[in-house]
């Protein structure tokens, strides 16, 4: 095979990054890593947290602040000049702007001044999220605003078909799918652990029922909760519940189920853990983009019940020995897992 | 409880889906379409060899 050296300098600029855990940080992180992987130079422009004063090196990090309506986002300043300063001497040959936040902005607007290929990613729905958050009449203007973010972009990447349909159909920039996979080496069965079993089950005659996720509104964290009451009643100690994820929810959840394992954000190695020492895993969410949760569940063994809408129609195939698609969770969800 | 036969075979048919979405091909398609986006034109100019370099080289 020949052997062609070609280092590319390339520049990603989001309004979310590690630590915080996420589905962007994670494809954000990924794509670094891949780059660095086949030889390629990677600078990244994030938030500061709190968490975490020290910057990576190729990393500039700008202070961040929580922003009100939902805490544990946390936004940074737009700031232009620190951007530029810190991408000129690196000369990018690739601006990719993973978010159309303020920092995303910045990136979007270096591109352009620079006269450098631009790529845009579409990851969150925030037309719905807006209707989830009682401001649907807003949903016109924030599709207005992804137009204008999105359209001087080389390509815009979506996880999926659907969505890139959807954006075509909204005259937004040029849709591309990039499917991002599962990472099926650290996602696997074989990392089911009799200990970790022990601790959410108490052994290996309870089901361990497991949800992973941000628990807020838009991710049908009502959905949840009923499904998994009716389930509770039906199982008794037979099933276990589980929850690696946090948010707004949290609390209302906690209080109205208490009979739920709440273990907050994993890191990467434990998520894997408790994927595989799980055996069923509940998706509601409507709004996914992406569905790689469903694959990460599927890829350490697990049945998974997911929501039949965006991108888990992508990630699960209907009628696979392993995984449901429900159009309405809440009465099917008992049935179908003492079926199993 | 799920009967471990059944719960094996969940777990066989679940991670047959899944590997069929590995990462492996998804990187070189995002390789592929930065080179897209940069306007490289040589093969290979983001992908290289296909192949990762090894870790610390």
């Amino acid at each position: 095979m020949t052997n062609i050296v070609v280092s590319c300098e390339i520049a990603l600029v989001t309004d979310t990054y590690t630590p915080q855990v996420n589905g962007v940080t994670t494809v954000v992180a990924r794509i670094a890593s891949v780059l660095r992987e086949f030889g390629h130079q990677v600078a990244v422009v994030a938030p500061r947290y709190p968490s975490r004063a020290a910057e990576a090196p190729g990393e500039l990090r700008i202070p961040s602040a929580a922003f009100p309506p939902y805490p544990a986002i946390r936004l940074s300043l737009p700031q232009f000049g620190a951007v530029a300063r810190f991408l000129d001497p690196f000369e990018p040959e690739l601006v990719h702007v993973a978010t159309e936040g303020p920092l995303g902005l910045m990136g979007r607007r270096y591109a352009k001044r620079r006269g450098i290929p631009l790529v845009t990613s579409y990851h969150t729905n925030f037309p719905q999220y807006a209707r989830h958050y009682g401001a649907g009449a807003l949903e016109p203007l924030v599709w207005k605003w992804l137009r204008w973010f999105h359209r001087p972009a080389v390509l815009t990447q979506t996880p999926g078909e659907a969505v890139a349909a959807e954006l075509k159909s909204r005259g937004i920039g040029n849709p591309i799918v990039w499917g991002r996979g599962v990472d099926t080496a650290h996602f696997n069965p074989g990392r089911r652990s009799a200990g970790w079993r022990r601790w959410l089950a108490g052994g290996d005659d309870t089901a361990v029922v497991l949800h992973v996720g941000r628990l807020a509104p838009e991710k049908s964290i009502d959905v949840l909760m009923e499904a998994w009451t009716a389930t509770h009643e039906g199982a008794g100690q037979r099933a276990t519940f589980v929850v690696a994820g946090e948010g707004p929810e949290t609390r209302r959840l906690l209080t109205q189920l208490p009979w739920v394992r709440q273990l907050g954000f994993l890191d990467r190695g434990k998520l894997a853990d408790v994927y595989a020492s799980a055996d069923i895993c509940v998706l509601p969410s409507k709004t996914e983009t992406c569905g790689l949760v469903a694959l990460e569940a599927m890829a350490s063994g697990l049945a998974v019940v997911a929501a039949d809408a965006g991108g888990f129609r992508e990630s699960i195939t209907q009628g696979a020995a392993a995984s449901w698609l429900l159009r309405t969770m809440r009465p099917d969800l008992p049935r179908r897992y003492f079926r199993l | 409880m799920i009967a471990p036969q059944r719960r094996a075979e969940i777990a066989t048919a679940a991670r047959a889906a899944a590997l069929a979405r590995d990462v492996a091909p998804e990187n070189l398609a995002l390789l592929q379409q930065y080179a897209a986006a940069a306007g490289h034109t040589a093969a290979g100019a983001f992908t290289r060899t296909a192949q990762p370099v090894e870790a610390g080289v």
